[in-house]
């Protein structure tokens, strides 16, 4: 996992995920989020570019894990989507419940952007 | 004379070890109908005093990481404190050993026999002094410990058979309540004016798939097909609990419409997926035979495929998330003029999610293809085609998610009834 602090902050906890997510994954996924529900105004990110399958219980994962966060005042944010994961989350319309972002570059600055404007 | 008092002590020796051999045959017998390990390790320390002729005799069984089982014959002559002790020693530093202890100033001759898998057998039986013990009583303790070792597991066999024969028969029942919730029957096209047919396959005995159909008092039918994230026991509870509310909300809303009940539904049971870390995908239409109307309301489902009697088949698409997953369900009603020849295919991600031995999946764009091939033949010819096709294309791969399909074809469309 990796933390990143922006100037000005927020800290973003970042992990990057491959291959198959999927019910063998998810547990170690859950235990990820659990481990690292942020404070108010921190993010999880979840970059997703080595990723080419998600199953409905890594959804259901991610679900948890962004309902957990907004509930402290954060977010479960997500990244680089390759197309069969990109698929999945247009037909389940998940493209509606989380912050998709295209690159980690892109989500960091929405972020501190987002943070500077509630700071103001 | 002294050849004499030779043969004596030869026909003893003789007679011993037959007496010993039979009483190894009676151990073995007596035991092998016993799979109890409590009540087999009594008998067997009993035993084993008679063929060893020693005073008294303990077996120490562990088993894993839980509390060793101690039995000694006669029961209570030693200290069981003080054979734990010793025999926990013995087992953290020595793998399999032969040695003299005292235990509770008695001298003991104990055995061990262990192996990675099972944990291990330890038996200890009195000796008057060292040197009585000698190598024929030993070759026989020996023996008598690797029978128990195999008793032992044997039992813890049958013990382990037992509790998964009783974990299946639990699924069973499970799977038998599970389908009870589901429909018993079909409607009729007479009273729907439509040709359903469904096909469900959990991927083991329970799942997270639902479907429920319902004919409508003036001809028509209301259906809903849903899957629940995950799969086996968790996602079979939220089935139960998501189609309950499910017929609650077309019982007791007014007017139901497939928006409403899906927002109904999603209020209901939000903080219940919550808690339980899950979601539901569930597609619910209504069918108006008087006007030839199908009303829809997709949260998260997929595959959905309308195909026009005279068109190119295509997707219904989720206009919302699955339940389950905002607090507020997105999903409004959609409507669709159907006519008769028109064919509605409702399946889960359990199909379009099939793999073969490459582990390919069988993916959505042949979907379109194949039910437009298919759409000459009834709902029940569609619905085989398809499973058939999906089946062939897993070439025996084993199904790894419940498998959904509902599959109507409009008989009567509203020219009928004007």
């Amino acid at each position: 996992m990796n933390t990143k602090a922006l100037s000005p902050e927020p800290i973003i906890k970042l992990i990057e995920l491959s291959g198959r997510f999927d019910a063998h994954v998810a547990p170690e996924f859950i235990k990820w989020t659990d481990e690292n529900i942020p404070a108010s105004q921190e993010y999880l990110l979840v970059d997703l570019k080595k990723v080419n399958f998600i199953d409905s219980t890594a959804l259901a994962s991610l679900v948890r894990g962004m309902k957990h966060c907004r509930e402290k005042g954060g977010d479960l944010a997500l990244c680089n989507l390759q197309q069969p994961v990109q698929i999945i989350f247009e037909l389940t319309r998940m493209d509606q419940a989380f912050r998709i972002y295209t690159t980690q570059e892109d989500a960091f600055e929405k972020a501190r952007a987002e943070y500077i404007e509630k700071l103001l | 004379m002294s050849s004499s008092s030779e043969l004596d002590l030869l026909a003893e020796a003789l007679s011993e070890a037959q007496d010993q051999l039979l009483a190894i045959s009676a151990l073995a017998q007596s035991t092998a109908q016993q799979f109890d390990i409590e009540q087999l390790l009594p008998i067997l320390a009993e035993h084993a005093k008679q063929i060893l002729n020693a005073e008294a005799v303990f077996i120490v069984v562990n088993i894993d990481n839980q509390p060793p089982l101690l039995v000694d014959f006669p029961t209570n002559y030693f200290d069981p404190k003080e054979i734990v002790l010793l025999t926990n020693t013995v087992h953290e530093t020595v793998d399999a050993f032969q040695r003299i202890c005292l235990v509770n100033n008695t001298p003991v001759y104990i055995i061990e026999q262990k192996d990675n898998d099972n944990g291990c057998v330890k038996l200890g039986f009195q000796v008057d002094t060292p040197e009585t013990a000698l190598s024929p009583t030993l070759n026989l303790a020996q023996t008598i410990t690797d029978q128990v070792k195999i008793q032992v597991e044997n039992s813890l066999l049958h013990r382990a058979l037992l509790a998964q024969a009783k974990f299946q028969a639990e699924m069973e029942a499970a799977r038998q309540m599970q389908a009870s919730l589901l429909p018993k029957s079909i409607p009729s096209s007479a009273e729907t004016g439509l040709d359903i047919t469904v096909h469900f396959q959990p991927a083991s005995k329970v799942g997270g798939d639902f479907y429920d159909l319902k004919s409508h008092l003036h001809r028509g039918a209301a259906f809903a097909v849903g899957d629940i994230s995950g799969k086996g026991m968790p996602a079979a509870l939220l089935m139960s609990m998501t189609l309950n509310a499910l017929r609650n909300s077309f019982r007791f809303i007014q007017n139901p419409t497939p928006e409403k009940v899906l927002t109904q539904v999603n209020q209901n049971m939000y903080d219940d997926f919550t808690r339980a870390g899950g979601f539901a995908t569930v597609f619910v239409g209504s069918y108006n035979a008087h006007k030839g109307e199908l009303s829809y309301g997709n949260a998260g489902h997929s595959p959905v495929v309308f195909c026009p009697a005279n068109g190119n088949a295509r997707f219904l698409e989720a206009d919302g998330t699955a339940l389950g997953v905002l607090s507020e369900s997105l999903s409004k009603s959609q409507i669709l003029d159907i006519s008769p020849g028109d064919i509605l295919v409702v399946g889960t991600d359990g199909f379009t999610e099939a793999e073969n031995p490459a582990r390919e999946m069988f993916g959505y764009s042949k979907l379109l293809n194949l039910i437009e091939e298919l759409r000459e033949g009834s709902a029940d010819e569609i619905k085989d085609g398809i499973v058939r096709t999906i089946n062939q294309f897993a070439s025996g791969y084993p199904q790894s998610d419940d498998q959904t399909l509902l599959v109507i074809k409009v008989i009567e469309g509203k020219e009928l009834w004007k």
